[in-house]
C-alpha cells in the first residue's frame, strides 16, 4: 500500500497510478486471503455496491447479455459489515474450520483517467477448499471460481478505496455451497 | 443350457429381493419415526428415487411469470430429464421433454430465452412452440412417405399449474395436480397465491451442494429446533435484539401437515412489512379464514415443503435491517438429486407484481442476503447438510436410524383453534411433519396409491 502518497490523484502520472492500483488490488486480496476481514472492510467505501450477478445461458451471442439483473450476492456496506461480523463468531459453522482460500488477481486493466475515481477491470481466480468438507475424496475436487471484476476505485484522503464492484463469474451454475467468505 | 438359464433367473431374483429388502427396511423404520440412513447415502436408493419417486410425483418446474410473453421459455429438470417450459403463441403454458423426436438431441441448450420455433441443431427438425413438428429438412429425399410429421410432435409430461406454480408429472398414475396437492392448496394460496394481480419471480440462482437433497426438504418443513444453534452466528452478526423486535419469536409455532405439504407458521407481523397499498388486494384474494391468520392471529407462513422436493421460505425483516426498512421475501427452492450426495439447488424469489419497484428491489436483495449462494442463513444449513450426508455414509455409523421421532407425545390442536386444514400442532418443536413426509416417501417408493 503506497501510504507515502499524498495529495490528489491528479498529481500522479498515469503509470504510477496504474502501479498503485495494482498494488491496491494485491493488498486487498492479501487481506482477504489472510482473513484480516476488518482491515479489508476499512478499504471499502460506505456507498459500495458489491455484486455478483447471475449468469445464465441465454440464446444470445454476446457475452454481456449472459448476465441477468439478479444476483448471487448483492451487498451494500451494512450487509458486508454483517458478513464480517458473522465471520468473527465462534459459532460460524460454515467457516469453522476455515476454508482454504486464495485469490489470484491478474490481467489488470485501468481506464485512462486522472479523476478521483477510475474504472478497473481485473481477472479473478479463487481457489476454495471448503472447511466444512470432511470426506477425504473431496480433496480431489477443490472449487475454482473464475471471473472478471469490474471495479470503481476512489482515491480519497490519501489512499485508494473500493467504491463499487461487480464480479462476472464464468459459471452459470455455482460449484460451491456457499459464498461463505467474500470472494 | 439349463445351467445358464438357472443362473440368469437367480441373478434376477436376487436383484428384486434386494430392492424389496431395502424398501421394506425404509418402511419398518418409518413406522418407528426413523429414517434409514441409506435413504440419504445409498446409490441404490438414488436409483429408486429416479425410477419410482420422481416420475410418480408432481414436481415444481417454474413460476408462470418466468414465461410471461408468448415464446418465452425456461429449461428445467426432473432428475436427468430436461423440460422446456414455454408459453405458446396463444399464451398457453406448454411443457415439453427437451428432446428432438428424431434421435433425442436436446432442442434447447440454453436456460432461458424467447423463440417461436425450436430447431434441433443436429438434423434441423423444427417444432413450433405448441410442439408441432413443422419442418424436416430434405423430407422427400430422406423419408418419402415413411414419416408422418403429425406423429412426431414434441412429447409432454402431464403438466398443470396452481397459484402461478407450474408442475409436471411424468407418469399417468398419480391424481391430477390439485388433488395431489390436496388441502395444502389452502396454504399455498397464502404463500404464493396471495394476490389476484399475481406475483412475479426473480431469475433463479443455481448451485451444487455436496449433500443429499432430502436433508433441506425435511429441514424446511418443520425444523424450528435447529435455528437458534445453526443460525446463532447470523443472529449475533445482525446486531439487533431479536427478542425485542419480535418478542413472541420464541413462542410455540403452528406445525401443519395437509395434503402434499407440511410446514410452519410463526408469530410475526407480515402485514407490517407488506406495503399497505397491497393489503386490500390481499384481503380480497384470500378467504376470510386465510386473511384472519395475518390480520387477527398475527401469524405468517414461515417455511414449508411440498412433497417431494420443493420448499418455501417466507421471512420478513425488522425496520433497521442491513438491507433496508422492513423487507420481506418469499423464496421457492427446489432440490434436484444428481447423486446420493450431490444436489442442484435452484432458488428464486416471489414478490407482488403491484409492489413498488423499490420494494421489489429490496425484497430480492433481502432474499440474496438470507438464501441462495450468498445467503447467510443458507450457508450454515449447507454446512450441516454436507457434513451429515458424509457422516451417515459409513458402514455401520448410525445404522440404528436417523431420529425424526420428536414430539410423539403431542396431540393435534382442536379445529377451532386454527382456521386452516390438515393435522395441526401448536408446539415449540415437533418432527411430526418429517414423519408425514417419510410416510409419503415410503408409500410412493412402494407404489402405494395415496
Amino acid at each position: 500500500m503506497s501510504s507515502e502518497v499524498t495529495g490528489t490523484s491528479s498529481d500522479l502520472p498515469a503509470d504510477d497510478r496504474k502501479r498503485e492500483i495494482v498494488e491496491f488490488l494485491i493488498h486487498e486480496a492479501e487481506l482477504l486471503d489472510d482473513r484480516k476481514f476488518e482491515e479489508w472492510l476499512e478499504l471499502i467505501e460506505e456507498d459500495i455496491e458489491y455484486q455478483i450477478p447471475v449468469r445464465a445461458k441465454q440464446r444470445r451471442s454476446d457475452l454481456d447479455t449472459q448476465f441477468l439483473e439478479d444476483y448471487h450476492l448483492n451487498d451494500n456496506y451494512d450487509m458486508l459489515a454483517t458478513r464480517i461480523r458473522k465471520l468473527k463468531s465462534e459459532y460460524n459453522w460454515i467457516e469453522r474450520p476455515p476454508s482454504g482460500m486464495r485469490r489470484f488477481v491478474s490481467n489488470v486493466r485501468v481506464a485512462e483517467d486522472d479523476g478521483e475515481e477510475t474504472e478497473v477491470k481485473s481477472n479473478l481466480l479463487v481457489y476454495i477448499l471448503p472447511g466444512h468438507w470432511m470426506d477425504s475424496r473431496k480433496a480431489l475436487t477443490p472449487i475454482i471460481l473464475s471471473g472478471e471484476r469490474q471495479d470503481t476505485l476512489r482515491f480519497r484522503e490519501g489512499s485508494w478505496r473500493l467504491a463499487d464492484r461487480t464480479i462476472y463469474l464464468d459459471s452459470n451454475i455455482l460449484p460451491l455451497e456457499a459464498i461463505s467468505v467474500v470472494i | 443350457m439349463i445351467k445358464y438359464l438357472v443362473m440368469e433367473c437367480h441373478s434376477m431374483a436376487t436383484t428384486d429381493r434386494s430392492d424389496e429388502k431395502l424398501v421394506q427396511k425404509i418402511g419398518d423404520m418409518v413406522d418407528e419415526g426413523l429414517a434409514a440412513k441409506e435413504i440419504f447415502t445409498s446409490q441404490e436408493v438414488y436409483e429408486l428415487e429416479k425410477d419410482h419417486l420422481f416420475p410418480n410425483s408432481w414436481i415444481f418446474l417454474a413460476h408462470e411469470s418466468e414465461i410471461s410473453d408468448p415464446g418465452d421459455y425456461v429449461v428445467r429438470n426432473i432428475c436427468d430429464d430436461s423440460f422446456i417450459v414455454t408459453r405458446n403463441e396463444n399464451s398457453e403454458i406448454q411443457v415439453f421433454y427437451n428432446n428432438c423426436r428424431h434421435q433425442g438431441n436436446p432442442l434447447c441448450r440454453t436456460e432461458l430465452g424467447n423463440t417461436s420455433h425450436f430447431r434441433c441443431c443436429y438434423h434441423g427438425w423444427t417444432y413450433d412452440n405448441s410442439g408441432n413438428l413443422q419442418g424436416v429438412p430434405f423430407k422427400e429425399k430422406a423419408y418419402g412417405e415413411e414419416l408422418n410429421t403429425e406423429d412426431f410432435g414434441l412429447r409432454s409430461p402431464r403438466f398443470d399449474d396452481y397459484a402461478g406454480l407450474i408442475f409436471a408429472c411424468m407418469n399417468e398414475g398419480p391424481p391430477p395436480l390439485e388433488e395431489y396437492l390436496g388441502e395444502f392448496t389452502w396454504y399455498l394460496d397464502i404463500i404464493a397465491g396471495r394476490s389476484n394481480k399475481g406475483l412475479e419471480a426473480s431469475h433463479p440462482t443455481r448451485r451444487i451442494v455436496h449433500g443429499n437433497w432430502k436433508f433441506p426438504v425435511l429441514n424446511n418443513m418443520s425444523d424450528h429446533y435447529h435455528t437458534s444453534i445453526t443460525h446463532q452466528s447470523f443472529d449475533e452478526a445482525l446486531d439487533f435484539d431479536t427478542e425485542e423486535f419480535s418478542g413472541k419469536k420464541r413462542l410455540k409455532r403452528i406445525h401443519f401437515a395437509a395434503g402434499a405439504g407440511a410446514g410452519e407458521f410463526k408469530d410475526e407481523d407480515w402485514l407490517g412489512a407488506i406495503p399497505e397499498s397491497l393489503h386490500e388486494d390481499m384481503q380480497e384474494t384470500l378467504t376470510e379464514d386465510q386473511w384472519k391468520i395475518m390480520s387477527e392471529l398475527e401469524r405468517m407462513p414461515s417455511n414449508c415443503s411440498i412433497f417431494p422436493n420443493t420448499s418455501f421460505i417466507v421471512i420478513r425483516g425488522p425496520p433497521n435491517d442491513p438491507t433496508g426498512d422492513s423487507p420481506y421475501y418469499t423464496s421457492i427452492e427446489t432440490f434436484r438429486p444428481l447423486g446420493p450426495d450431490k444436489t442442484e439447488y435452484l432458488q428464486l424469489n416471489l414478490i407482488e407484481k403491484e409492489a413498488p419497484q423499490e420494494v421489489k428491489d429490496l425484497s430480492h436483495r433481502f432474499e440474496t442476503f438470507h438464501q441462495g449462494p450468498g445467503g447467510m442463513i443458507d450457508q450454515d444449513d449447507e454446512a450441516n447438510f454436507t457434513r451429515i450426508t458424509e457422516s451417515n455414509a459409513g458402514q455401520l455409523a448410525n445404522d440404528e436410524g436417523i431420529k425424526y421421532d420428536m414430539g410423539q407425545r403431542h396431540e393435534p390442536i382442536e379445529e377451532e383453534e386454527w382456521p386452516g386444514p390438515g393435522t395441526v400442532y401448536q408446539t415449540y418443536f415437533n418432527e411430526r411433519n418429517d414423519r408425514f413426509w417419510l410416510e409419503h416417501y415410503y408409500d410412493t417408493l412402494n407404489g402405494v396409491d395415496r
